[in-house]
């Protein structure tokens, strides 16, 4: 246990984004009402940590053991980093019809995603714990950003205490392994102690694994922990809807993915049925429920939760040697294509309930918006054939790329059902595309987005369909990035 | 007599499970919220007791960390418990039942 002066080295990006905050913070006190200004001081310090992240990403394991800003995290903070300026820029418009306190607000987002780059970074217990609940208080905050509103209070409040709640078993479970782990906190160890222990696991190990796994399921919406994020995602501001369904749930399954892939993989036998069946009700329970919703918010909601069941495909993969890192660059870039389809999504769902008296998000609002603004409908349009997972947009490469290492590990028959899943999402996804391009209009939509917005939905449009002609690039840098942080030795006794 | 780790591990357990049945059973939001913070306690009790017996610091350590992030939650989570207040002039969760399904 020494301190290393260097070891500042591996949290610069996490430096970089606080220092940030507390600037938009402060030039909100000195000068109120530049929103402008802030969006931009944000926006260009947002790409100067990724800069630093770029520069320092190869720091390697810092701290003792605590962190370690290797390709993985460096890869994620990057892409958290990313999505968090997108939702700065498509806030702007959103804002300037509340009374959100912008600098707040922006100083808020960059707290939580400090808090998710800890959380990608993390490869001891403690730092786990503390980068989700720096995460999960400034979400909390978030989601209740408009106290007028009852719905966001109501939204803040179903959010808070299932997720304090969510926490206990979390913590509980980590004090478990603590003490089966004869003392030990960081996640490499832990996977040496239960190794040596062999044959003769203690109870309260299994226990402390049942409740981590309950802990974690819940951060990220999955089945039967799910039921707080329709409600969340449809009652927080949009811009935080958009920014909560990808960011925190890209830093929660990377956690899941270190802890039950790095440290847990000897008891796979305990925990690979219980997850495969989690994964399995709750890609099909997300697509079933999307189906009936009319709120394209709830629907998007749902359709978070089933690409949450997709995804644990990659947390099951990564516990076997083999495919270990195939199944973590699988999951890298699955999030990229993920946080661009739903970015854009979003953008343009902020859009249209602008142009609405009320400010509702009804799916049927979008009825004929293909002969109005036929470049929105468009852009739309590529959004959701992306999310459906219809070639040749990069969401259908995330899924190839996610299922093909599941297969490889031995999980065909989840692989069977995710599949049949994705067939079943296309039907609400492109429902809208419909109802865009072939139904008549029934209210006219007067539109008028920024150029700020235009730009967001034209970037992750182009790069949607850049990423569907030519993956490898992207897949390459997430291969990069999983062969440093992959497992390094072959674990004992899986399955 | 001295009371081994077994004695202080089940009071930990107890109180956990006491706070998850208050979670589940209560309508109130400050009393889930209690309870809540009841369940963090029983945790810190058993890292308490690992570090004490294993015999390891860590555990000591985690449950600062437990009550700091713990005491930001109080803070952040009575001011939603507020505007929540302020709305339905009232903490039962009942009646917090905007959305649904």
């Amino acid at each position: 246990m020494t301190f290393n002066p260097t070891d500042i080295l591996a949290i610069i990006p996490e430096i970089g984004i606080l220092a940030l905050a507390m600037i938009v913070i402060l030039l909100e006190l000195l000068s109120p009402r530049q929103e402008k200004l802030f969006q931009w001081v944000a926006a260009f310090g947002l790409i100067a940590v990724i800069a630093l992240t770029v520069i320092f990403g190869n720091h390697g394991s810092a701290f003792s053991g605590m962190i370690a800003l290797d390709g993985f995290s460096a890869f994620l903070i990057i892409l958290i980093t990313a999505v968090t300026a997108a939702v700065i820029l498509m806030s702007g418009d959103y804002l300037r019809g509340t009374n959100i306190r912008h600098g707040e607000y922006y100083g808020m987002l960059m707290i939580a995603s400090c808090g998710m780059m800890i959380l990608v970074s993390a490869t001891d217990l403690v730092t786990v714990f503390l980068g989700i609940e720096t995460m999960s208080i400034s979400l909390y905050v978030l989601a209740g950003l408009r106290p007028e509103k009852a719905r966001s209070s109501e939204a803040a409040l179903k959010y808070f205490l299932l997720g304090a709640f969510a926490t206990g078993f979390l913590l509980y479970g980590m004090a478990l392994i603590y003490g089966a782990s004869g003392g030990k906190t960081n996640l490499a160890e832990i996977a040496s102690a239960i190794t040596r222990l062999d044959k003769a696991i203690p109870i309260h190990l299994y226990a402390g694994v049942g409740l981590i796994s309950i802990g974690l399921l819940f951060k990220v919406a999955a089945f039967p922990f799910h039921f707080w994020s329709p409600d969340v995602y449809q009652g927080s501001p949009t811009p935080v809807t958009a920014f909560m369904s990808v960011a925190p749930k890209a830093a929660a399954f990377a956690a899941f993915l270190r802890i039950f892939g790095g440290a847990l993989p000897d008891l796979g036998t305990v925990w690979i049925p219980v997850i495969w069946v989690v994964a399995a009700v709750t890609m099909t329970v997300g697509n079933i429920t999307a189906l009936a919703q009319k709120d394209i918010k709830r629907m998007l909601a749902y359709s978070s939760i089933s690409h949450a069941g997709y995804l644990l495909l990659a947390v099951l993969a990564s516990a076997t040697y083999e495919v270990n890192k195939e199944a973590m660059a699988g999951m890298m870039f699955y999030f990229v294509a993920y946080a661009l389809m739903n970015v854009g999504a979003f953008t343009v769902a902020i859009l249209i309930s602008r142009s609405r008296e009320k400010g509702d998000y009804q799916i049927d609002d979008y009825k004929g918006l293909a002969a109005e603004h036929p470049w929105i409908a468009a852009g739309m349009a590529i959004f959701l054939i992306s999310l459906s997972g219809i070639p040749p947009a990069i969401g259908f490469f995330g899924k190839l790329y996610v299922f093909s290492a599941a297969v490889k590990a031995g999980f065909v028959g989840l692989v069977v059902i995710a599949v049949l899943n994705s067939v079943v999402s296309v039907y609400y996804y492109l429902r809208i595309v419909v109802y865009m391009y072939m139904r008549p209009k029934e209210v006219s939509l007067s539109l008028k987005p920024s150029v700020v917005t235009l730009a967001l939905i034209a970037i992750c449009a182009v790069f949607i369909l850049l990423g569907g002609v030519l993956p490898g690039k992207v897949m390459n840098l997430a291969d990069q990035g999983a062969t440093q942080s992959g497992l390094e030795k072959p674990v004992a006794m899986i399955r | 007599m001295t009371l081994g780790p077994g004695w202080y591990l089940t009071l930990s357990a107890l109180l956990f499970c006491i706070g998850i049945a208050g979670v589940l059973t209560r309508r109130n939001a400050l009393i889930i919220f209690m309870s809540i913070e009841l369940m963090l306690n029983a945790v810190n009790l058993s890292f308490v007791t690992f570090g004490r017996y294993l015999p390891d610091a860590n555990g000591q350590v985690f449950v600062f960390f437990i009550m700091a992030v713990a005491a930001a939650e109080v803070a952040v989570g009575l001011a939603i418990i507020v505007t929540i207040f302020r709305h339905k002039e009232s903490v039962d969760i009942d009646k917090v039942n905007l959305m649904k399904w």
